[in-house]
């Protein structure tokens, strides 16, 4: 039997499927480190997923990060404003997880698609879930620092918003065909880096207080010790030395 | 003006290499915690340990991918957190800690894929196979968390397994070795912790992996396999004060960290080198001392120097005691002793001399072992630098130099900044105080007072006491003469005094001396449990 003949769009995409895998090839030989850095805070961004994994908001982080994964093949095959896209869909999950999470009524009516969500109001600097006033609520010691990292996702938030945008400030850098660019998958991986400790933050300043704690020594404690060790605050809570003037 | 730093903690891995001051003395440290060899970092707290380690990391993750070393950092400092910390479960908590780190380094480098990553998650949720490493960290954490006592200990592998997995990790990688760099790694106050570490870093010692380890100068419990001069490097992290560089450089370290700071350095000159001198070479004494004296002038450095050094880092010593109750007899005596004995012998001596000033003791080598091991903790808080020992002091007697912080004896002085100017120009490492091995000030604790030991909470300390005397460390002979004055325990011995041991033949003032010492040293180890 004389097998399925290719069709020309099967045939064109395949093609572009195998720039696709040459593009990937470059982009790992090229930055293996920082790709390594990248997948292990992804990983950590799953250590909490799985001990959150009895409470609802749990499916919002868990697409958050499903979303992650995307942006990572996206971004290494040369697809770079969809992986700006899927790094903005990433952070506004994990934003909403934790918003929901203290909103379960609004959840459920969003799930259900019977309520809105702006994401922006999530990720507000002064009310969002990075906010002062939320975190104080959770875990007050980390209000300091929650406010650095509010600034820190504001700007990748507004730097992967102008790719979509199509700003030309930022998409006069890019390929005009799938192919592989080192100054932008430089740029998308720092960006990357700073949204995954941002979401790994927020996580620590929502359920840190209730996770955390000096004996406990496992891997959730080891994402925060790794991201997170520099500050004072968050190594009072793991148990590790802290010196005070 | 910018937050001054004090711990090596406070710096995220990718700005070290900003803060590094390097000195040849630096450099060679550096250089050897980047080698082949197993290193023993000692030093006080604050003189930059952790910095060292760190920098030396740092470089090797630069140098990376020429260079194919793959730094892993992981610090013990948690090992007191641990609840019920017998000895497996010590031993699987170290191990388990050491296979986290050498995990994440390498996923961190790209050398190999998370478990649980999105890019997995994507392909329909299968987990990546969990690599050996990973495995074996599995098996020590559940060991550690779960205790092993009860269990069968065949089941639980032995530190081998991690050797293994190590070489087939740089195999698979193409990696040279992993250097190990294991920061607070032996607990200055847990001999038993200390002994467990050491055999560990002997036994992980493979071509493939080579550990480097800092630790505090009272950690000396070695164990029974690791042999300090031929298992490892010994490297002291003293900054000499009397190197002519050494005002310079740390100028250069605060200004590093805080170049804003360089106009009122320049102007109050004599007041900074007062702080950088009283710091007696640690850092974070002087970036401490410096932030409670600014803006910088005359007379915030005087009070700073009267409060830190009279009260501050008194007061930082004496709360060793609420954590370690068992050692508050000797935390307490190390003060008293320095304080009120040390520093007025050398204030007095050093007040109208011109020449040859002097921050140094001399402890006889016979002198008690609560007392050298008081200095041990003194050493620890960085109040003391242990010099060499083996050194002859008058009549030819031999004995261990130590360096008093500076600060603590200019903060004698009604004015500081000129005594401290004063003492520092004429500074001689030949001149030091001698305590002989005798000395009146050793009395309160030259017996340790057996009731209150008997009293105590700790189970370890109460199995010592009623040890049998083959456990001390004295000759034959002397066993012999314990043994016809029928004392059989450690207890026993430490229930007499050197008066009763004379009673025995052939034995006088110093073999008695040296019966009770042995005594003495035996228990020392378990007083804080």
């Amino acid at each position: 039997m004389r097998g399925r003949a290719m069709s020309t769009i099967e045939a064109r995409l395949l093609a572009l499927n195998s720039d696709g895998a040459n593009i990937i090839r470059l982009s790992v030989s090229d930055h293996a480190p920082r790709l390594g850095q990248l997948l292990q805070l992804d990983a950590d961004v799953q250590v909490w997923a799985s001990r959150l994994a009895d409470r609802p908001e749990v499916v919002q982080l868990a697409s958050a990060h499903r979303e992650l994964g995307f942006a990572i093949y996206a971004v290494s095959s040369g697809l770079y404003v969809h992986a700006y896209a899927s790094l903005r869909l990433f952070l506004e999950l994990s934003f909403a997880s934790v918003y929901f999470s203290a909103n379960e009524l609004h959840r459920r009516k969003w799930v259900a698609d019977r309520q809105d969500f702006s994401w922006s109001a999530a990720l507000d600097e002064d009310n969002g879930v990075l906010s002062r006033s939320f975190v104080r609520e959770f875990n007050d010691s980390a209000t300091d620092d929650a406010s650095n990292q509010a600034k820190v996702v504001a700007q990748v938030y507004r730097h992967c918003s102008q790719f979509i945008h199509g700003k030309l400030a930022v998409t006069r850098e890019l390929p005009d065909q799938l192919e592989y660019s080192h100054s932008v998958l430089n740029d998308w991986i720092e960006v990357a880096i700073d949204s995954a400790k941002a979401v790994i933050y927020l996580l620590y300043a929502r359920y840190g207080e209730q996770l955390i704690s000096v004996t406990n020594q496992g891997n959730l404690e080891a994402t925060i010790e790794h991201s997170f060790g520099h500050l004072p605050e968050v190594r009072s809570r793991l148990g590790l030395p802290v010196e005070s003037e | 003006m910018a937050e001054l730093f004090f711990r090596a903690e406070d710096l995220q891995d990718d700005e070290v290499l900003n803060y590094l001051v390097e000195t040849a003395f630096d450099r060679e440290i550096i250089d050897s915690l980047k080698g082949r060899s197993a290193v023993i970092l000692r030093g006080s707290r604050g003189v930059g340990k952790s910095f060292l380690l760190r920098t030396a990391a740092a470089e090797l993750r630069r140098d990376l991918p020429s260079e194919r070393i793959l730094p892993v950092y992981v610090t013990f400092a948690r090992a007191t957190l641990i609840t019920n910390p017998t000895p497996q479960r010590f031993l699987a908590w170290m191990i388990s800690k050491i296979c986290n780190r050498i995990v994440r380094a390498a996923q961190g480098a790209g050398y190999d894929l998370p478990t649980h990553s999105s890019i997995a998650a994507i392909q329909g949720g299968s987990a990546a196979e969990p690599s050996r490493m990973e495995q074996i960290e599995t098996l020590f954490e559940e060991s550690w968390r779960l205790g092993t006592d009860s269990a069968d200990s065949a089941t639980v592998p032995g530190p081998e397994m991690v050797r293994d997995a190590v070489e087939d990790l740089c195999e698979s990688s193409g990696l040279r070795r992993i250097n190990l760099f294991v920061d607070e790694a032996a607990h200055v106050f847990i001999p038993q912790q200390q002994r467990q570490f050491f055999t560990l870093m002997r036994d992980l010692r493979s071509p493939y992996l080579s550990v480097k380890a800092a630790v505090y100068p009272g950690a000396t419990s070695f164990g029974d396999s690791f042999q300090p001069t031929h298992d490892a490097t010994t490297l002291i992290v003293d900054r000499s004060i009397t190197d002519h560089a050494y005002a310079a450089t740390m100028r250069q370290l605060v200004l590093r960290q805080d170049p804003s700071l360089q106009e009122g350095i320049k102007r109050y000159g004599e007041e900074f080198d007062t702080l950088a001198y009283a710091a007696s070479g640690n850092p974070r004494i002087l970036l401490k001392t410096l932030a409670r004296s600014l803006p910088l002038n005359r007379r915030r450095v005087q009070d700073t120097i009267r409060e830190y050094y009279r009260e501050a880092i008194w007061a930082e010593h004496s709360s060793l005691s609420d954590r370690y109750a068992g050692h508050s007899a000797l935390i307490e005596w190390g003060r008293r002793f320095i304080e009120s004995q040390v520093l007025p012998d050398l204030y007095k001596r050093n007040l109208h001399r011109t020449s040859e000033t002097s921050s140094y003791l001399w402890i006889h080598r016979h002198s008690p072992p609560a007392v050298r091991e008081a200095l041990r903790l003194l050493c620890y808080s960085g109040i003391l630098q242990e010099g060499d020992s083996g050194i002859r002091a008058t009549r030819s007697e031999v004995g261990t130099r130590y360096m008093v912080n500076l600060g603590c004896q200019i903060a004698l002085d009604a004015d500081p900044v000129a005594y401290a100017t004063h003492v520092r120009q004429a500074l001689s490492i030949k001149r030091m105080i001698e305590y002989g091995a005798n000395h009146h000030s050793y009395r309160p604790i030259d017996a340790l007072n057996l009731n209150e030991l008997e009293g105590t909470d700790s189970d370890a300390l109460r199995t010592r006491l009623r040890a049998s005397i083959d456990h001390l460390d004295i000759s034959q002979f002397q066993r012999e003469k314990l043994a016809e004055l029928r004392m059989a325990t450690i207890g026993d011995v430490l229930a007499s005094d050197e008066a009763i041991f004379k009673r025995a033949h052939y034995v006088g003032a110093v073999r008695a001396r040296q019966m009770r010492n042995a005594a003495v040293a035996a228990v020392l180890e378990y007083l804080s449990g």
